[in-house]
């Protein structure tokens, strides 16, 4: 008898769990989706994910999923008990007993929820493949499309047994604590929260002047701190490292404070001036009464009406409201973060030379000298080279190795290396070298003083000769490098001697050959593993291919935006339920009004569009700051993204108009659904609500 | 000149063998300025013929004017403006907006229909100054007493100046002083402002207060009596004299 009663309510009530039904559908998909996606093996065992410390991030960021998840499920199971707590109350009048009471509102609840669950996996499963299409367009052609897997799909559904279990007991708890007479006459204690409007209104004027100001300030701070010209000054740079944690604290609390101030500003825009009045008194004589009066705007049209709704609904809402902003900005810049990081740090990774493998010869008693030609060979077998060079590097030998111990390089191929990151050659002179260096490193010295250190300490007058391989060489200058010293490997690899190519001879290399180096580029990726039987032969092998750190950026910050993206779309989801379920809430309160309304001559369409214009608030609200943060995001990833790439990347702009977007897209089908739901509950043609509203 | 006007009003509910006659031919007129109450008990029809007047419901047959206009054949629209503009509703359990203030309830008809804020606000004070509710502007219904909550009803139903206000059991939540206290109220708005009221209640106290008392029985008016130059306390006789006859036989008016 207990589960027929509870299938009729299900069927009765159908309409006060659509919020519900459909909160849990879109979370349930989403989770399945993000699961499948970021659980999966063909993910998880990418080397860029085993490598770093993402699966564990994975883990933190799905777990903290799942408990908001579930504590705003609690809480809306808490709200529809709360909502048809005088028929739970009816029936233990009747004599059911609580447990029984439990179980009807338990079959109800899961009734549902399976058929939401039901919903949100099928739907989950669309979502999947779009999550699978972006993750492949962002990884590119480096992984294969994924897969649904059962471990995931498992893990999907115990995470909502658990939160299902979880939000029954929490409401099972709720309902045994609640008497009789609470649940059958349950009336609003009456008592008003004190008001102080014009300074609430005041507070919330300048709380926005102060969030705007924030993100100027940060703004600036950033352009100062990354310049066109590069990083800015020292004192810029720690102004931004100060300004970075300050302003985001500073613009979340001023955000959720902002709402909670606003409360104040429709009750001080509903107020006029004050006036005084005479009053007879019932003794004799007169006294004054002052009272203050609705302003001239809230005497328009159904002002009065509407701005006493808003101020109500801020009154009982402020804090949520000021939470679920806080929530939507934090998922705003995570979404613009996730994204512009992947820029940001593919840009990172730019280097002169696609690929770079090098055999370090001296620590071999005998080497197969022309194992990198094969693996020159090899390469332009996987692909097109656009770029090729293959060098060798000497050390030098006594006296000069002693007093200087850098690598030596022929002319020709440091030439080659320079002109093939773009730099400017050297000329060196028969009879000359050249000294091209870089920095060390810095020491702290006993007095605690730092000094920097370079490869090369200027000891050598322009002129003076040195010794090397025989050969009696004018020292013709020295110059610093940033960008090719790093592939000119061996003993010295903070500075090269730069020598004719005459000097390098085949006797020379056979006893100070230090290390061969191939560098390349290609039209197509190749990646390190390519060149692993060249490899081979006991050789202290380096490679290097700039194909592979993609692949690992790639992962990585495909990851990251799948978890920023699920974490937004959630909390987007959540925080419309609640907003929904709280104006549902509102609207079974709201029925009388309207009725009186409508008793007044309001016709039904233009309640409707009053109720329209109090919905429309009450949700756009809490929603209008984090789509509008979106504008200074983009400053900020444009700011950031032009430092790095020296232009401003499309998707910056992109991903900065995508998520208010989708967020719209979110808020406008939510607002549809309450709205019908509200309207069916609140708008009805008086021949419908007779009894009720005269007896 | 007749403010309303029933001719052969009838309202049949339900279908077949489950139907229910509320009102059975009723006809009646209301003249301009008249305190008219209509007396039954429950299930009389009563409240039916408010409704039926306050085009809260639809007649099955006959027709109503108010005001030269006849309501049965109005869309919904124009129902609206007739509730907003010709009828002044003041409801058993006064029906304030909980959320607004005694003041913003008062001035709320007016401010729905664009009224000119100063002239809201000239005729707000001035009624509720006759209304003895001024110095109750800032509070909200639920911060005073029932007797004050009926008084800013009746000041609601008053400020936009309808051609005809309707009462429902009145006096149903207040104890009898507070009744008393409406009841003048009542007769102030009639005999000062020239309101036409009619009234519905089954209090002969109630009715006395009326200059016309019209008792309906089963859906049909069987009885009227005019106060003239009566008393109240002789009316009330007369009244309970009436409706103690009521059990006898039929005598439709």
């Amino acid at each position: 008898m207990l589960f027929k009663l509870a299938l009729r309510n299900v069927k009765r009530t159908a309409s006060s769990y659509i919020i519900y039904f459909i909160t849990v559908a879109l979370t349930v998909a989403f989770m399945f989706a993000a699961n499948n996606v970021l659980l999966s093996d063909d993910l998880r065992t990418t080397d860029a994910v085993v490598r770093s410390d993402l699966g564990l991030i994975i883990n933190i960021v799905l777990a903290v999923v799942v408990i908001i998840v579930g504590i705003i499920i609690c809480s809306a199971t808490a709200y529809l008990l709360r909502l048809r707590r005088r028929e739970f109350g009816t029936y233990l009048l009747l004599g059911m007993k609580r447990g029984d009471v439990i179980k009807i509102f338990a079959v109800e609840h899961l009734t549902v929820g399976m058929v939401s669950l039901t919903a949100g996996l099928i739907l989950g499963v669309g979502v999947f493949y779009a999550f699978n299409g972006l993750i492949c367009a962002v990884i590119g052609s480096g992984i294969r499309p994924l897969s649904l897997m059962p471990v995931p799909s498992l893990q999907t559904l115990l995470e909502w047994a658990c939160i299902f279990a979880v939000a029954l007991l929490y409401s099972a708890v709720k309902l045994r604590a609640l008497k009789i007479s609470d649940l059958v006459t349950a009336r609003p204690s009456g008592k008003r929260t004190p008001h102080w409007p014009a300074v609430e209104a005041a507070l919330a004027a300048l709380l926005l002047a102060f969030i705007v100001g924030d993100f100027v300030y940060f703004i600036d701070a950033l352009g100062q701190v990354m310049t066109a010209d590069g990083w800015g000054t020292d004192e810029a740079y720690m102004r931004f490292l100060i300004s970075f944690p300050a302003c985001t604290a500073l613009l979340l609390a001023a955000v959720f404070l902002f709402y909670v101030c606003m409360r104040g500003v429709f009750v001080w825009r509903l107020r006029g001036k004050k006036e005084s009045t005479f009053v007879k008194q019932p003794s004799g004589g007169e006294r004054i009464v002052t009272c203050v009066r609705p302003s001239r705007a809230a005497l328009k049209g159904g002002n009065v009406f509407y701005y006493r709704q808003m101020s109500g609904a801020m009154n009982r809402n402020a804090v949520m409201m000021g939470a679920i902003a806080v929530l939507l900005i934090l998922s705003v810049m995570l979404s613009d973060y996730a994204f512009a990081q992947r820029y940001i740090t593919l840009a990172g990774a730019e280097r002169p030379f696609d690929i770079e493998v090098g055999w370090s010869v001296q620590r071999q008693t005998e080497y197969d000298y022309d194992l990198p030609d094969r693996a020159l060979k090899a390469a332009r077998s996987y692909s097109d080279t656009e770029f090729e060079l293959l060098f060798d590097v000497c050390l030098a030998d006594e006296p000069l190795r002693g007093e200087l111990d850098l690598a030596v390089v022929r002319e020709s191929d440091m030439n080659a290396m320079l002109a093939g990151a773009g730099e400017e050659e050297i000329e060196v002179a028969d009879g000359t070298f050249y000294i091209l260096y870089g920095y060390k490193g810095t020491v702290v010295n006993p007095d605690g003083t730092r000094e920097e250190q370079y490869g090369y300490d200027g000891h050598i007058a322009e002129g003076e000769t040195r010794v090397l391989y025989g050969n009696e060489l004018a020292f013709a200058g020295a110059e610093q490098d940033g960008t090719v010293l790093r592939y000119a490997r061996g003993s010295g690899d903070s500075g090269v001697i730069v020598v004719p190519d005459y000097i390098v001879t085949d006797a020379v290399t056979e006893t100070y050959l230090d290390e061969r180096v191939l560098l390349l580029n290609t039209a197509d990726p190749v990646y390190s593993s390519a060149f692993d039987e060249y490899a081979d032969g006991g050789y202290s092998v380096y490679v290097s291919s700039v194909y592979d750190e993609i692949d690992y950026i790639n992962v990585n910050s495909s990851v990251l935006i799948v978890s920023a993206l699920l974490a937004a779309l959630i909390f987007m989801c959540i925080s419309m339920a609640l907003l929904s379920i709280k104006a549902m809430s509102d609207a079974d309160a709201d029925k009388k009004r309207y009725m009186i309304l409508n008793m007044l001559g309001v016709s039904v369409k233009r309640q409707r569009l009053m109720l329209l214009r109090q919905l429309l608030s009450f949700s756009l609200l809490p929603v209008a700051l984090p789509l509008l943060s979106s504008v200074p995001m983009a400053i900020i990833g444009s700011i950031i993204c032009s430092f790095y790439l020296g232009y401003v990347h499309s998707a910056i702009i992109g991903i900065s108009i995508a998520v208010p977007l989708v967020y719209l897209g979110i808020y406008l089908c939510y607002l549809a659904a309450t709205y019908f739901l509200a309207e069916k509950t609140c708008i009805r043609p008086l021949e419908r609500t007779r009894p009720r509203l005269l007896i | 000149m007749n403010i309303l006007k029933l001719e052969n009003v009838v309202k049949i509910y339900g279908r077949g063998g489950n139907a229910t006659k509320a009102l059975d031919g009723v006809s009646l007129d209301v003249a301009e300025g008249e305190f008219v109450t209509i007396m039954g008990a429950s299930g009389s029809g009563k409240t039916t013929l408010l409704n039926l007047i306050a085009s809260i419901d639809s007649v099955t047959g006959g027709t109503i004017c108010v005001d030269g206009r006849d309501i049965t054949r109005m869309s919904e629209k124009e129902l609206a403006d007739y509730r907003g503009q010709k009828i002044g509703f003041v409801f058993q359990d006064y029906n304030l907006i909980d959320t607004l203030t005694v003041y913003e309830n008062v001035v709320l008809p007016l401010t729905l229909k664009n009224v000119k804020p100063e002239e809201i606000v000239a005729r707000a004070d001035d009624i509720m100054k006759k209304f003895g509710i001024g110095e109750l502007s800032g509070k909200f219904p639920d911060e005073i007493s029932g007797g004050e909550r009926q008084r800013a009803a009746c000041a609601r139903a008053l400020i936009s100046s309808p051609a005809l206000i309707m009462a429902d059991e009145p006096t149903g939540a207040l104890d009898s002083r507070n009744s008393r206290n409406l009841m003048e109220l009542l007769r102030m708005m009639n005999k000062s402002f020239g309101a036409t009221i009619l009234t519905v209640t089954h209090d002969p106290v109630v009715a006395s207060y009326a200059s016309r008392v019209l008792f309906l029985r089963d859906g049909r008016l069987f009885n009227e009596i005019i106060k003239g130059e009566k008393t109240d306390s002789g009316f009330f006789r007369e009244i309970t004299d009436v409706s103690a006859s009521a059990g006898g036989q039929d005598d439709a008016v």
